[in-house]
């Protein structure tokens, strides 16, 4: 009842007229983020997050970005389907069968299967959310900082593993992540530290230019290297309309990608994408014509697609309930929370109801839009696709230096924007996989303030971070993940030979 | 664009990795370690910086041993130039004002990319940079830096 009652509660603010607007405007340009290739979800929101911290309220600011990360999910799949172009990378499986379908003229039946497969899909994850997050907020009141440093440096060496990138590079990326942290005035003595002498690094290294140099500005210069202009398979609005066949072929395998994306939305790294691959393989596995996949199969675009959705309302509980962003976009979705001084963590809902309530409603609402602005809209998003990439880059480019400028109203941001996205390109190139440099930036700092808290209370012994029960579930919970992805990388592994034959 | 071995990428990423690490751990010891009971500032960073060092060692031991052969496509023209024309966009926001600093950056970016000539570009760059002030400096009251030279 209590639960009922508070999302009434959030259903009220959600409604609100300028909240609905910031909704709306969440969603819609989380779907064009989705849909142009080169800037995805977190690009998206990292150009709109400085524009958050005017906002009076933290909960417009965070219904608004997170628009931005689901709507993202929603978009990825027009491109996949219309362009064999993947908008973002949680779309990539989408274009094996999506695309083959819109060449044989059924571009409409995938692109609204795609699209009720995601609403249905992020419609149980926000339930999900709803349902899980509570319980586990209160059990994770309870821990102290010995259990909070273990489970951050868990979450981690988790990323470690699941990386799109090697263990050794992915650890290397999170210790120069967490040095990058230790940059500025020490919270515990007030010791500057690592400013080189220049006072405008006493705050630390702007977290905001750094993520829209690594993300966006290096698929920027990504995307430079080889300048093409598309053409997409544009559908008709009769054509969208399914037939029957469709939607019933479909059904299952939206319902296997929505518990394959549940269960991997808690898995930190790149569970939205890890969590296509799973579905996509299982979808093939369990098919009476696995050879049918790669041709134009509905369930290949079906189940992928409620996969990535259903990641989006559970990777948001480490974020809510513990702190501990579990995928970039969550990071950035905290650092709006941190400015507006709440700070995410077992105490929110407790705290903050509003914001917590305010944001779970404003996900069944944003759902909606979504499935109503996707599908009779897709010619205009086509059409967008169109636009020069000569124009495109210097209009995001100038986005991004609106953005960064306002907020700190520094000069030297659109330079670690500018320096940051170089460096992020030439990883890039070296496979160097960027995305837990940056959560090892944001989780930095309270990393650290665990780590001296426990060892001060302890006196100095390492049992602290491991001789709870907690820090013992947190282990345990490393095995599971590590054994998830071993799963992970054996059906991974057997999908590629099966690829060439289709 | 010019191409360059993978291996030796990562080399020159470990070296990277390696000099930042050891620039750390200079650092660490430049300021009180505290001890385990009681960690100072340098404590945290001086293990942090030995761990870095260490991996990028690896890196390149692993870099040095590998048999792959294969070569990474890297930069062209417009993407160091991209590069620094931001850095340019950064010296020159404050001092010329926003309006000129991001004409300048639109109107290179355009001829750049397009092979527009220079007066289409830079009238187009002027346009854009002021329906950019517009809505970012005036409707959303994003304080950009004003012209104050003129």
């Amino acid at each position: 009842m209590d639960t009922i009652q508070s999302l009434l509660h959030g259903l009220l603010i959600a409604l609100e007229p300028l909240n609905l607007l910031y909704c709306f405007i969440g969603v819609l340009w989380g779907t064009l983020v989705g849909i142009l290739p080169g800037i995805g979800p977190l690009g998206g929101i990292a150009l709109l997050l400085p524009m958050t911290f005017k906002m009076s309220s933290a909960t417009s600011a965070i219904i608004m970005l997170a628009g931005i990360f689901y709507g993202a999910m929603y978009g990825g799949s027009t491109t996949s389907i219309l362009l064999n172009i993947p908008g973002e990378s949680a779309s990539i499986v989408t274009c094996i069968d999506g695309y083959q379908m819109a060449r044989k003229g059924r571009a409409g039946p995938a692109l609204v299967v795609a699209a009720l497969g995601s609403f249905f899909a992020g419609t149980v994850s926000v339930l999900a959310l709803m349902l899980f997050a509570p319980p586990l907020a209160r059990a994770m009141l309870k821990i102290g900082p010995g259990e909070e440093f273990s489970l951050m440096l868990l979450a981690l060496l988790v990323l470690s593993f699941v990386s799109q990138s090697t263990i050794l590079k992915t650890l290397s990326m999170i210790l120069l992540g967490l040095m990058i942290a230790t940059i500025g005035m020490d919270p515990f003595t007030g010791h500057m530290r690592f400013t080189f002498g220049y006072m405008g690094f006493a705050e630390g290294l702007g977290f905001v230019p750094m993520a829209i140099g690594l993300f966006g500005v290096s698929e920027i210069l990504m995307n430079l290297e080889e300048i093409s202009t598309v053409e997409a398979i544009k559908p008709t609005l009769r054509s969208l309309i399914p037939r029957w066949k469709d939607l019933r072929d479909s059904a299952p395998a939206v319902g296997r990608g929505t518990l394959v994306g549940l269960a991997f939305g808690f898995v930190p790294g790149i569970s939205h994408v890890i969590s296509t691959f799973i579905s996509y393989a299982l979808e093939k596995k369990i098919a009476k014509h696995p050879e049918e996949f790669g041709t134009g199969r509905i369930e290949g675009v079906a189940g992928p697609e409620a996969a990535n959705n259903a990641t989006t309302g559970t990777s948001l509980v480490p974020l809510l309930v513990l702190g501990i962003p579990a995928i970039p976009a969550t990071a950035l979705l905290m650092t709006a929370l941190l400015v507006h001084g709440i700070n995410p963590g077992p105490q929110l809902i407790q705290d903050h109801p509003d914001v917590f309530w305010g944001l779970i409603a404003s996900m069944y609402v944003g759902n909606i839009m979504l499935l109503i602005l996707n599908l009779p809209m897709v010619g205009i998003f086509v059409n967008i696709l169109r636009v020069r990439y000569a124009y495109l880059a210097p209009a995001i480019l100038v986005i991004s230096i609106c953005g960064v400028y306002g907020v700190n109203s520094s000069a030297v941001d659109i330079g670690v924007v500018a320096i940051s996205g170089v460096v992020g390109y030439l990883l890039r190139k070296f496979k160097f996989d960027l995305s837990p440099l940056i959560l090892a930036v944001v989780l930095g700092d309270r990393l650290e303030l665990a780590c001296r808290r426990a060892l001060t209370i302890s006196e100095g012994s390492l049992w602290i971070f491991v001789k709870s029960s907690f820090s013992q579930i947190f282990v345990a919970a490393l095995i599971v993940i590590i054994a998830l992805q071993t799963i992970a990388w054996a059906l991974g592994f057997r999908i590629r030979p099966q690829q060439k034959d289709s | 664009m010019r191409e360059i071995s993978q291996r030796t990428g990562e080399l020159v990423a470990a070296g990277a990795l390696f000099t930042i690490g050891l620039v750390w751990a200079l650092g660490s010891l430049e300021m009180p370690r505290g001890e385990f009971s009681v960690p100072g500032p340098g404590f945290f960073p001086m293990f942090l910086s030995g761990g870095l060092c260490a991996s990028a060692l690896l890196i390149a031991l692993n870099a040095l041993r590998s048999r792959v052969t294969a070569r990474v496509r890297v930069g062209n023209a417009s993407i160091w130039s991209t590069g620094i024309a931001l850095l340019v966009v950064a010296v020159l926001f404050e001092p010329l004002g926003f309006i000129p600093a991001i004409a300048l950056f639109v109107a290179f970016f355009l001829r750049l990319l397009s092979g527009f000539r220079w007066i289409p570009c830079i009238l187009t760059a002027l346009a854009a940079a002021c329906v950019v002030y517009l809505f970012f400096g005036v409707l959303l009251g994003i304080p950009l830096p004003p012209v104050r030279w003129l």
